[in-house]
């Protein structure tokens, strides 16, 4: 503990390989404090697999709600027993078990826009596909080398060299959205993050040959090559760990991270995001993954709780980790420097199959939640459920650009005006207004 | 767009991965080298870490050593050990056979492996107790996720278990799985192992008639009219053209362009559109498994529900098939029209090249892998001879022999822990716990699945990444070394028998004292663990920057501020050198030191690029 850490800031990435490389030492961590814009950060959730946004912010009342029951006779939302929808604005319902979500619509926390996606021509129903369009950011292209995220940063420019952890990967592996980006820190979970650290035998406090494997460690991987610039950042993963003891973290108190059921290693994740964003060290973005979305069988009958229902477990898990981390921030009063924004690559087919179950699709809700977000809101525009409304006759419409929603939350909290390199080919035509500032657009949600 | 350009596209997503990734390219180190540091071992180290997971001094049949005495030049080294490799020997029902791993398997902890599926079926689908620790059910994929380290590290058939680890990804089933993890066994060795050199249609069929692969991908409740097209779409992306060849949403079938006379596959449709895959879902309706529900008999064979079935006419990839066609013939003639099909020749190849040799490997040897795969569909070694064609392909720069391509690959965390646990000669049978015996391979589980890539535990039918872009991340690594340094602490308390025989190994070596120098201890374990060295006898990897820093560990004691004399031997009785390595007290603790120091060999940039 208290060791000199050091960080490697390393600018190369595909687009510009500036020639920064080898390690710089860094001030010690009690005193580098990142001071930028605010210490805003966003966190990138990713739901893999295809999440179901009909089902997650459905119809409950005016035109759409026939069409929707009649094409979902199984699965459809409820408005009345022990699975009504939770009410937001206009003809919209939140699934029931989203409840956490709910009370932050209410609180004006939480924004959902409708009928997000890509440009009709460069829909994909392939996973894999569309999961490279939104992470990459270049729909249509899945060879570009570097995601969006990691774009964002180059061209920010505002990655001071003070910061320790500028981008979080919390999971055991990088998504592609922080593809080019080589000072991600990916970490699963703090606890036992070291290579040789449990021999049983302690010397002056340390276990045996922790400190010298380190040194050697650190030694071996020096250099510029793709596998020295790994190693180093285990190795700064490793010594910030230690340095900033992550694995002795106390949530706010009202942040209720679930420990079991399918939330609990997003959970974790999730955790671990607000434990560094507290520790002021430089976090500018954050990525989570949560998958089993893949919904093509028994997705749950619309009066079944969250028992046996594998979605409604799946939408309880992410709504209670959601709440817990929005809660974790808020407790410690820097809710204003989060803004997390989760999507998945595409939405689900509107009509419900034979096996109670839905495939895929296009057009789906994201949600923004933040404490600076001009929630309470709905956005966008609903295409409509009616046979004539339907993209290809199956999908629900999309709306808005995927690029336009994350564009906003670049310009206006990250401070990032570079779009162009963000978003290379795309046209922002100006934000819907999810954050404060500028002219706001608000969906038919609001009639 | 052609059907070269197709392939090409998915090669140069990769090329542009493999880039994005390789800042310099420092002299020393091969074309596209991942790492600055690394320097090119011996031709013969080379082969092993890529053929399989490296060398293990002394062995017989897998080591730098053996394979030096198979020919009088590294041409003729290569083929006469790719071939000993291809051709394992096998049983009467086409099984590996493997003294050294049939007798660690032979324990009592493995129950499973030796069972025929209806015997699974019945023992632990039927009879399959949700009680115990870990769940009966779901004994044959626990079995399975540690026999496959055994087989793995002991196996002297290395390319066999590559190849299982390749083709367990491609026909990805999660292990877990309701349906998968009762009958893995027969998952395993039936429909994986027993295909991998054989023909690629006859293994495509058998992942089909499987229960694994029906549940995993839904079709097993596929029905008429609104069918689930899960599997369809998997078959196409996945199993058999890949996405490389997908020609996105907006064509349909009559707008593809055929491939040109004169190519292979002359007439057919260049590539897949959608329209391919809702027909194929389509000719899938009503093939399902015998799970006891809907009439079927609860036996876990395939099973065809007629009045599930869409008997409308159906076309894929250009193969008409007119309504009313008995059902098995006709999924048996889409099934042969996308296996066949040259661009499924190509995506394997392309894989494979991938696997073997690099991330960006040359398109004519990729070319001439899927010219042969075409050429023998119908082969029933079709994938033995599609394999060798890749390895000993050799009209070109960034073939497999072209040691060039050292280093362009990282291990990924099974091969970074196989390949650490075979080096120090591990000799301990991981195994299904029973009873909360000692040591323990649970433990061992704990640590190795934080890396992210526990076996047959990927949700997604893609199976786990070949990408080394991937497997950069400090968890892989950080958890990896940890596994491997668990399993060096290992049973080396007083009375017990460590799992590795590092301090054994060092006393066969040499037992005196005046040896055990940190510069002799560091050169010997690096030449034990490598198998080769930049130097001959005695010099070795004495002078080279990765024998000083392993050395300087040796050296270096518990306040990491003194320093043990480099050449001083540890343990020679003269005044204040009394404790030899084999012990493990105050001041110097040498036993956990040698320990460590065999950790950062294995731990260092030559040890985790291949």
């Amino acid at each position: 503990m208290g060791n000199i850490t050091r960080r490697a800031f390393l600018k190369g990435s595909t687009i510009c390989l500036s020639a920064l490389g080898g390690l710089r030492l860094g001030l010690n961590v009690d005193t580098a404090r990142a001071s930028w814009y605010g210490q805003h950060f966003i966190v990138y959730l990713f739901l893999r697999g295809g999440m179901d946004g009909l089902n997650f912010v459905a119809p409950i009342s005016g035109p759409d709600r026939d069409p929707y029951v009649q094409k979902r006779p199984t699965i459809y939302l409820r408005t009345t027993g022990d699975t009504a929808a939770l009410p937001l604005s206009g003809n919209f319902g939140l699934h029931f078990a989203a409840t956490g979500l709910h009370e932050l619509y209410q609180a004006g926390k939480l924004a959902i826009v409708h009928g997000i996606g890509f440009p009709l021509d460069l829909i994909s129903r392939s996973h894999f596909d569309a999961q490279d369009y939104c992470d990459l950011g270049t729909p249509g292209s899945t060879r570009t080398g570097s995601g969006w995220l990691a774009r964002h940063l180059e061209a920010s420019g505002q990655v001071p060299d003070s910061a320790q952890i500028p981008a979080l990967a919390s999971g055991a592996t990088p998504p592609d959205s922080l593809l080019g980006r080589r000072d991600t820190m990916t970490l699963d979970d703090p606890s036992s993050f070291h290579p040789n650290a449990n021999s049983g035998t302690s010397v002056d406090g340390q276990p045996l040959y922790k400190r010298s494997t380190m040194i050697t460690l650190n030694q071996l991987y020096q250099g510029t090559g793709a596998v020295e610039l790994a190693g180093t950042g285990a190795c700064e993963t490793v010594d910030l760990v230690d340095s900033l003891d992550l694995a002795n973290y106390t949530p706010s108190p009202g942040a209720n991270y679930p420990t079991s059921g399918v939330g609990a290693t997003l959970a974790n994740q999730a955790k671990l995001i607000a434990n560094i964003a507290k520790r002021e060290v430089g976090l500018q973005v954050a990525t989570l993954d949560y998958g089993g979305w893949d919904t093509h069988e028994n997705q749950g009958a619309g009066d079944q709780g969250t028992n046996n229902n594998q979605y409604a477990a799946r939408v309880d898990g992410l709504s209670q980790v959601l709440t817990a981390l929005y809660n974790d921030l808020a407790g410690s009063g820097i809710a204003e420097r989060m803004v997390v924004c989760v999507q998945s690559e595409f939405g689900r087919r509107v009509r419900e199959n034979d096996n109670h179950g839905t495939d895929h699709g296009s057009g789906n809700p994201m949600f923004v939640l933040g404490g600076s977000v001009v929630g309470g809101n709905l956005y966008g525009t609903f295409g409509g459920l009616q046979d004539g409304e339907l993209f290809q006759n199956e999908d629900v419409a999309t709306t808005t650009d995927t690029r336009r929603v994350l564009s906003e939350v670049v310009t206006k909290h990250l401070g990032n005006g570079d779009l162009a390199a963000v978003f290379p080919d795309y046209a922002y035509p100006g934000p819907l207004g999810v954050l404060p500032g500028g002219d706001s657009i608000f969906g038919n949600g609001f009639d | 767009m052609s059907a070269e350009t197709l392939s090409g596209l998915g090669a140069a997503r990769r090329a542009v991965l493999a880039g994005a990734i390789s800042a310099t390219q420092p002299s020393g180190t091969g074309t596209g080298s991942l790492s600055t540091s690394a320097v090119t071992p011996s031709f013969g180290a080379y082969v092993l870490s890529r053929l399989g997971f490296g060398p293990k001094w002394g062995s017989p049949n897998y080591s730098v050593q053996y394979f030096y005495t198979l020919g009088a030049d590294d041409d003729a080294r290569l083929t006469a050990f790719v071939d000993e490799q291809l051709n394992p020997t096998l049983d009467a029902n086409g099984d590996v056979i493997d003294p050294d791993v049939d007798a660690r398997l032979a324990i009592p902890q493995y129950q499973t492996l030796n069972k025929n599926f209806d015997q699974l079926w019945n023992d632990y689908e039927v009879n399959g107790a949700l009680s115990g620790q870990p769940y009966i059910r779901d004994y044959p994929i626990r079995e399975g996720e540690r026999a496959v380290f055994v087989r793995a590290i002991y196996g002297r058939w290395q390319l066999v278990e590559q190849l299982a680890d390749f083709w367990h990804n491609h026909f990805n089933v999660y292990g877990y799985d309701r349906y998968a993890a009762p009958t893995w066994t027969a998952w395993d060795r039936e429909v994986i192992r027993r295909n991998m050199l054989g023909n690629f249609r006859t293994m495509l069929q058998k992942t089909f008639e499987s229960p694994a692969m029906l549940y995993f991908l839904d079709n097993y409740i596929n029905r008429a009219p609104s069918f689930n097209e899960n599997y369809a779409r998997e078959i196409c992306e996945l199993h058999t053209l890949g996405a490389i060849n997908y020609l996105g949403p907006e064509l349909q079938q009559n707008e593809v362009p055929l491939i040109p006379a004169g190519e292979d596959g002359a007439g057919w449709p260049v590539g897949y559109v959608d329209a391919d895959v809702y027909e194929m879902a389509r000719a899938l309706t009503g093939w399902t498994f015998g799970n006891g529900q809907n009439g079927t008999a609860y036996d876990g064979h395939l099973t065809f529900i007629t009045g599930w079935h869409d008997i409308g006419q159906k076309t894929v990839l250009g193969a008409f098939v007119p309504a009313n066609t008995p059902p098995a013939t006709e999924i048996a003639t889409f099934l042969d029209r996308i296996a066949k099909h040259p661009g499924t020749g190509r995506h394997i190849a392309l894989k494979l090249a991938q696997r073997f040799i690099g991330e960006d490997p040359p398109q004519a040897l990729v070319d001439y892998a899927a010219h042969v795969f075409f050429q023998n569909v119908d082969a029933p070694d079709q994938l033995k001879q599609t394999l060798r064609a890749l390895l000993l392909w050799n009209d070109g720069p960034g073939s497999f022999r072209d040691i060039a391509s050292f280093g362009n690959k990282i291990k990924r965390p099974f091969e970074v822990v196989v390949s650490a646990l075979r080096a120090v000669g591990l000799n301990y049978t991981f195994r299904r716990n029973i009873d909360d015996e000692s040591p323990s391979s649970d433990r061992f589980m704990d640590r190795y699945r934080r890396t992210g890539e526990r076996p047959f535990d990927w949700r997604a039918p893609n199976g786990f990444s070949d990408e080394s872009g991937d497997w950069m991340g400090s968890t892989a690594f950080v958890h990896a070394w940890r596994t491997i340094d668990w399993t060096l602490d290992e049973g080396t308390g007083t009375g017990q028998t460590p799992l590795a025989p590092v301090l054994a190994t060092t006393m066969q070596w040499s037992s005196d004292p005046h040896m055990h120098t940190p510069n002799g201890l560091a050169n010997f374990w690096l030449v034990y663990i490598t198998g080769w060295a930049p130097a001959a006898n005695p010099t070795y990897w004495i002078g080279t920057d990765l024998h000083a820093k392993v050395r300087d560990f040796m050296c270096r004691n518990t306040d990491t501020l003194n320093m043990w004399p480099a050449d001083v031997g540890i343990g020679t009785g003269e005044s204040g050198n009394t404790q030899g390595i084999e012990t493990n007290s105050s001041p110097n603790y040498w036993y956990n030191r040698l320990r460590g120091m065999v950790n950062v060999i294995l731990f260092s940039p030559q040890f985790m690029v291949r």
